[in-house]
């Protein structure tokens, strides 16, 4: 019993990190309708921010969050005007290509700056408490509370501030929204910066908790969400967020029956039984073809 | 030499067959009698190998217009498969094992081809691109997790069979094969998948068979691939088969030019040669290589070669087979006669709350002309889709010459004998208006894979007797001159007439217009009018239409139904609607009706 919950506990940890990244996913996909697969390459640059911000600055915990975040919001940002915005127009797989070349280009650009695995030294001192046969670390509070924070502040954004409003009405029809006089570009420019943002928190999230760090920790990652992304319904952000739990829930549950190279194999094999039989995920709504 | 004959002979295909020769006598002599030095050779073979992959992975992406990024996974199941079996199987040191071995890696991929297409049925574009992704993660997992052939840690023990004049050989195969199977039956509905799969589906191409074949024969040759890029390097693992190998892949795919083979065979050679020259540059050349591919895709996304084609690969001109063919019409093509053709009963559909349809009937004998009107929004579309098997129905029943047809798939429903045009204009845009009417043979073309394949046996003749009766087709409605060109550049009046003609092809004995004359003007409106009636005479089919014009219902139709709200509101001759209440109240509102 106390293993259950200790797995679980580890479940919760994995899930936030997953679901923080899956949230970049499903933004760029509802407002673009476009699968930004150099999303999970953002969260690697996150974590290589939160190696220089504490093992070369020595700084703590609170200024490394933000350089993270405001770091990748800015590749975010970068990327999406230089790369994507050209290509607005374009057959929707001339997008797809480029966004796994910036995805690569990233990781082979971090790569031959620096091509070993780094190792990152705690940005605050990691208190274990035991009850009862359980063990908790501050690490795992820390990081299922900011990642629960940092949801309710996006779903707070989404649906209360006029951004959000600007970004439900651009996702829904941009056109139209662009004809009502909304900043198409600027709304589409601040959905990558958010969703940047998530992925940096999240990088150095993950990088703290599994602290060797090295340019293709993104891609499988990244993937990951990416399938938490779809099971929830990508494009819906409730669904990224449990679809990230979910995920992390089965991987934990596959670790602990079967050996763990059988991991990604169980995960990637969900993601096509679940894109074969129901594609538009568990929030999602198919949108019937017209004729 | 002369510019001129320079040009005769880039176009002539004798060339082409003397430089194949000279290439098998050099890739011969070349290790034989060392000619090039080691390193230029083993460049050579890359560059072979590349083009193996690059063309085949064109075939699905560029040809075809799906996306895929499996090729890896592909290649990965080739090589392995190959390397076991030279290594664990076969005795060493005979002739055949190599051969044999690049085979069986070829099936082994090309049985996961099977298996990835099957999604493909289902989703394109993004979702598809997903799928492969996952699969190439997949069958990196499964390896590492198979001890017997090393795990992570990889596999080796290959002798180093890979030579200049197998990567030679295999490569001419490729483009032979590929060659073929693109000038095939299966070939126009490969392209017609990418220009637009709803409309091939209605035009009776079989889109799951086409998908399959291209997923099995692209897959097979990354599979070869993979035997020489195994034999060659003599060391493999699974993490020379990821994600990166298959954007390398896309590079070259991209770089020389979609849908194009010049342009594989082009991009290929470029990109191997490209990161040799940049080896210096060291790391750093493969942050050159997604660089590269952003750059591409921004600047010119469909490559050096953007669908054009070298003179040699391109299709032979043909002369057209023995004098005229048979003929066109339905005097030179009889067919048994039913009674009822047609015969709808309570068919319903909704979208979510929103009934559509709800209860719609309708009979029609083998020689009538129906027309259709009714506001927006009254169902008329969705009666064609639930006809044609666009939509299943939720209630009702659709009987065509007998034989019940509710919900069968929309290539079913057109072997039936029911043919569609659309609302909006569904041409093949990018291919000639030749390719469009021959793409509707599909069905009825008796052409084999393996003849496809080969462009032997039946497939000359078949190929004639389908090209012969296109162009009689097209002669005999006088756009026989238009044969050559592009689809997508006549002019408006012409392109619907041209979805008739593609409609009639597939040799219908029911034919639904969906509002032919949408954006005429009158003068156009006039000859469509004279089309119409032309095309029920002389070709013996019965036709429904859909149309908001009424000079042209009102003059052309014997019947009318008029639907509103999903259920027709009235029935009969131009005449008795034109004077009945509740039309007029369905179109003007009650008060302008009373």
């Amino acid at each position: 019993m106390t293993y259950l919950i200790q797995q679980s506990l580890n479940a919760l940890q994995l899930g936030s990190v997953y679901a923080l990244i899956a949230l970049g996913y499903t933004m760029v996909y509802g407002v673009l309708t476009m699968i930004n697969f150099a999303h999970g390459d953002f969260f690697m640059v996150g974590a290589f921010l939160c190696f220089l911000s504490v093992a070369r600055l020595h700084l703590p915990f609170v200024p490394t969050l933000l350089i993270s975040m405001a770091g990748v919001a800015l590749l975010a940002v970068a990327v999406e005007v230089s790369a994507y915005r050209p290509l607005r127009k374009a057959p929707r797989v001339s997008a797809i290509i480029t966004a796994l070349g910036v995805g690569i280009f990233l990781e082979h650009f971090t790569l031959a700056l620096s091509p070993y695995p780094l190792h990152i030294p705690p940005a605050f001192e990691n208190v274990t408490w035991n009850a009862g046969g359980l063990a908790v670390s501050s690490l795992q509070v820390v990081t299922v509370l900011l990642s629960v924070g940092l949801m309710a502040a996006l779903q707070f954004v989404v649906a209360r501030t006029p951004l959000g409003i600007a970004m439900r009405a651009v996702s829904w029809d941009r056109d139209t929204a662009s004809l009502l006089g909304v900043p198409v570009n600027r709304v589409i420019s601040a959905t990558f910066a958010i969703g940047g943002a998530l992925g940096g928190a999240a990088g150095m999230l993950y990088a703290l908790s599994y602290p060797v760090i090295d340019p293709y920790m993104g891609v499988l990652v990244g993937w990951k969400a990416f399938i938490s992304a779809v099971v929830g319904g990508i494009g819906d952000i409730r669904g990224a967020m449990l679809g990230g739990y979910i995920l992390a829930a089965v991987e934990i549950a596959v670790a602990v029956a079967l050996p763990s190279t059988y991991r990604d194999f169980v995960a990637f094999s969900l993601l096509i039984v679940l894109l074969i039989f129901r594609p538009y995920g568990i929030f999602g709504r198919p949108r019937p073809q017209k004729l | 030499m002369t510019w001129h004959t320079a040009g005769a002979l880039f176009r002539d295909r004798r060339t082409l067959y003397a430089l194949t020769a000279t290439g098998f006598v050099l890739s011969w002599a070349i290790p034989r009698f060392g000619l090039l030095d080691a390193y230029v050779q083993l460049i050579l073979m890359y560059v072979g190998i590349n083009v193996i992959l690059c063309l085949s992975l064109n075939l699905i992406n560029g040809f075809m217009g799906e996306f895929s990024v499996g090729h890896a996974g592909f290649m990965s199941a080739g090589a392995y498969t190959a390397s076991l079996l030279t290594v664990r199987v076969f005795p060493h040191g005979v002739a055949w094992a190599f051969p044999a071995a690049c085979l069986a890696g070829g099936c082994a991929a090309a049985l996961l081809g099977l298996l990835v297409a099957l999604p493909s049925f289902k989703t394109r574009g993004d979702y598809l691109a997903i799928v492969t992704l996952a699969f190439v993660f997949i069958v990196k997992s499964a390896v590492e997790n198979i001890d017997a052939v090393g795990g992570p840690r990889g596999f080796l023990g290959m002798d180093h069979l890979t030579t200049l004049p197998w990567v030679f050989a295999w490569t001419v195969g490729t483009v032979f094969v590929i060659r073929n199977f693109i000038y095939s039956r299966y070939g126009r509905g490969v392209l017609a998948v990418r220009e637009d799969e709803t409309a091939a589906e209605f035009m009776g191409v079989d889109t799951r068979q086409v998908k399959v074949l291209t997923f099995v024969v692209a897959s097979f040759f990354a599979g070869v691939a993979g035997a020489l890029f195994a034999h060659l390097l003599q060391y493999i693992s699974p993490g020379m088969f990821d994600i990166v190998k298959s954007t390398e892949m896309l590079v070259m795919v991209y770089l020389g030019g979609v849908a194009s083979i010049g342009g594989s065979l082009l991009g290929a050679s470029l990109y191997t040669v490209l990161l040799e020259v940049l080896r210096p540059l060291a790391m750093w050349r493969m942050v050159l290589m997604p660089l590269l591919l952003v750059l591409l895709m921004i600047f010119r996304p469909r490559g050096i070669m953007g669908m054009r084609e070298f003179p040699w690969f391109r299709r032979r001109p043909q002369a057209r087979g023995g004098g005229r063919a048979a003929g066109v019409t339905a005097a030179a093509q009889p067919r048994a006669q039913v009674p009822i053709l047609l015969d709808v009963s309570g068919l319903t559909h909704r979208f979510g709350g929103l009934t559509a349809v709800s209860g719609f009937g309708l009979r029609m004998s083998s020689s009538d002309l129906v027309g259709i009107i009714g506001p927006n929004g009254a169902g008329k579309t969705t009666v064609f889709n639930l006809i044609t098997g666009a939509y299943r129905p939720d209630k009702g029943r659709i009987l065509f010459a007998g034989q019940d047809i509710t919900g069968r798939r929309p290539g079913e429903i057109n072997a039936a004998g029911i043919a569609r045009t659309f609302q909006n204009i569904r041409l093949f845009k990018d291919l000639s208006v030749l390719d469009n009417i021959m793409t509707a043979h599909y069905a009825r073309s008796a052409c084999g894979v393996a003849e496809a394949l080969s462009h032997a046996g039946r497939y000359r003749a078949d190929e004639s007797r389908v090209r012969d009766h296109a162009l009689d087709l097209l002669a005999f409605f006088e756009m026989e001159g238009q044969a050559s060109a592009c689809a997508g550049s006549l002019p408006y009046g012409l392109q619907r007439r041209l979805e008739i003609v593609r409609a009639l092809a597939t040799r219908p004995r029911l034919l639904l217009l969906d509002e032919p004359a949408a954006g005429m003007n009158p003068l156009e409106v006039d000859q469509l009018m004279e089309f119409i009636r032309r095309v029920r005479a002389e070709f013996a089919v019965a036709i429904l239409l859909i149309e908001h014009q009424m000079r042209l219902v009102m003059s052309v139709c014997e019947r009318v139904e008029v639907l509103d709200f999903g259920t027709t509101i009235a029935a009969g001759t131009p005449a008795q609607i034109q004077s009945h209440p509740r039309v007029l109240e369905a179109y003007l509102g009650q008060e302008a009706a009373s």
